[in-house]
């Protein structure tokens, strides 16, 4: 399989006429989302996305506002049904055990979905129990991931007094409770602070070290650039690359991730543009 | 099915946790409509010589009903105001259980927290009415059956509320429009016996309002099948829209709020 990988990247043929590899923890297929409104098509989330997520990669997903990234995620935890295309999950539809899938996953959604009517202490040993945990393993874990997160002097205080940083931390620390193998976090540090967000690095460099493979949407691109081994940039609703943060600064002639981003969604503005000059022609 | 149990008791916990929080201004709101009710119609109306026996009447029907009352305003409110705000919902239905399950959890939590807030005008209604309402009169086996029954049905049908009235804007609208409807036409205020004489044919139409088998067959079960209708029938009829509420209502969730 790593051969055929070789001779795909020598030809240069698309990522998705590959298989699904033996070290993919994820292989996304053709995957579509329109979102209805009274029976009617709203709008074109995604476009048949197709790529694959390793056993133990970061991956950065990367886009303008609108791309399909929040959507592409929502999917991913196992929520969200696409309108078409496939999910595989060790190579099995996760829609063919769903249940099994969203144990292994954890999810940290944009939006904070936090139990505003309990304590942290008690949403935590709630997300523990409910992902199969004794009481006194929910009850140490609990203590361990506000440890990480810096957020046990809160334990008692309810989400809803929480400032906006703090429901981020607690975010997290709710997203990693039950252990998962596999991590979505959407734009997990949008709000934070320097230093705040830099402990978040090292926290999530440390379950990526303990081969944890995480799916990381953020619009920060140095954030992308230090923690992801490859990107995927998403564009209307179609991936449009995915590659090593290397590769890219190296085919784009660019010093960091942030100037190759700006050059490819101008490029594929110009691309878009072009596309509708010449339909509008004919 | 032990991940299910399992979250259903965390669920249940978690709303019992909250329901402990609120107990006491939620069952104070309860008891003082509650006490309203029966003093009115057991002492003050019969003074003028109208509506003797109203008293045990109308406390039968509160004690069934007012778990309604409370279920659309703070429970159906709160998930509908939930899915436009902080939609802490959406994070239940990422947990290993199916989204199904995760919705007919909520409407067995919510019938749990009713069936513990209503128990207390039990006691209420016996003290205030005292010798009006005589305790032989009860079976209790049947008040049993009925009181899990109501309870429940009370769950699935604000699951159904909720996915029905999905606008923010509509929760005020559910008063006018299904509360007040079902309340009037539920053989609160009268018996379906006595409709029968008023109209028999409205009579018979109300007979699609689940509230009538909900306060009929309370009273069959506190103050005996003469006058009401037939308690196994109420309890039949209330399983089936328990199982129509929850099977429409989840649909409609699933579809509104776009899960698997």
């Amino acid at each position: 399989m790593e051969l055929w990988g070789k001779v795909l990247d020598f030809f240069e043929l698309p990522f998705y006429t590959r298989h699904p590899m033996k070290d993919d923890l994820i292989h996304i297929k053709n995957l579509q989302k329109t979102y209805m409104h009274r029976g009617k098509p709203l709008k074109k989330a995604l476009k048949g996305v197709s790529f694959s997520i390793k056993k133990g990669e970061t991956l950065g997903l990367l886009g303008v506002n609108g791309a399909g990234k929040t959507t592409l995620s929502s999917i991913l935890s196992g929520m969200c049904p696409p309108t078409a295309g496939e999910v595989l999950w060790h190579d099995q539809s996760i829609y063919s055990d769903i249940t099994k899938y969203r144990r292994q996953v954890g999810f940290c959604p944009q939006k904070p979905n936090l139990d505003n009517m309990l304590t942290l202490g008690e949403s935590l040993i709630f997300s523990g129990r409910a992902y199969g945990l004794t009481k006194s393993e929910a009850k140490e874990r609990a203590e361990q991931v506000m440890a990480d997160f810096s957020i046990g002097s809160y334990a008692e205080s309810l989400a809803a007094h929480l400032s906006g940083g703090y429901k981020q931390r607690f975010l997290m620390a709710r997203t990693l409770m039950h252990s998962p193998e596999f991590i979505i976090l959407d734009e997990p540090t949008v709000g934070l602070d320097p230093h705040i967000r830099h402990q978040l690095w090292e926290v999530l460099k440390r379950l990526k070290s303990e081969g944890t493979t995480i799916l990381l949407t953020t619009h920060y691109l140095d954030e992308a650039q230090t923690l992801s081994d490859r990107v995927c940039f998403i564009h209307g609703g179609e991936v449009k690359i995915v590659d090593t943060p290397d590769n890219l600064l190296k085919k784009y002639k660019k010093t960091s991730l942030e100037d190759v981003f700006i050059d490819f969604v101008d490029e594929t503005e110009i691309e878009i543009f072009s596309r509708k000059d010449d339909a509008s022609k004919t | 099915m032990r991940a299910k149990l399992n979250f259903f008791l965390e669920l249940l916990r978690r709303e019992l946790t909250i329901f402990r929080r609120g107990y006491i201004g939620e069952a104070t709101d309860t008891v003082i409509m509650f006490f309203n009710f029966i003093v009115v119609f057991g002492y003050f109306i019969p003074m003028g010589g109208q509506g003797v026996n109203w008293g045990p009447f109308m406390m039968v029907g509160s004690i069934a009903t007012f778990g309604l009352v409370s279920a659309v305003n703070n429970r159906v409110a709160q998930v509908i105001s939930d899915v436009h705000g902080d939609r802490t919902i959406s994070y239940f239905l990422t947990m290993p259980v199916p989204s199904s399950w995760v919705f007919i959890s909520m409407a067995l939590c919510w019938s749990t927290v009713l069936a513990i807030l209503t128990l207390i005008l039990f006691p209420v209604g016996k003290l205030v009415l005292f010798s009006q309402f005589s305790l032989a009169s009860v079976s209790w086996g049947k008040l049993f059956l009925i009181y899990i029954t109501l309870n429940i049905f009370i769950g699935f049908f604000s699951l159904w509320l909720a996915g029905a009235f999905q606008k923010i804007n509509n929760i005020g609208r559910l008063w006018c429009r299904v509360v007040n409807p079902l309340f009037m036409f539920g053989a609160f205020f009268y018996s379906f016996k006595d409709a029968l004489t008023f109209n028999p044919l409205i009579a018979k139409l109300t007979l699609i309002n689940p509230v009538v088998y909900v306060t009929e067959g309370m009273r069959a079960a506190m103050l005996g099948q003469e006058g009401s209708l037939n308690f196994w029938l109420c309890l039949t009829v209330l399983w089936g829209y328990i199982l129509l509420c929850g099977w429409h209502g989840i649909a409609r969730l699933k579809k509104w709020l776009d899960v698997v």
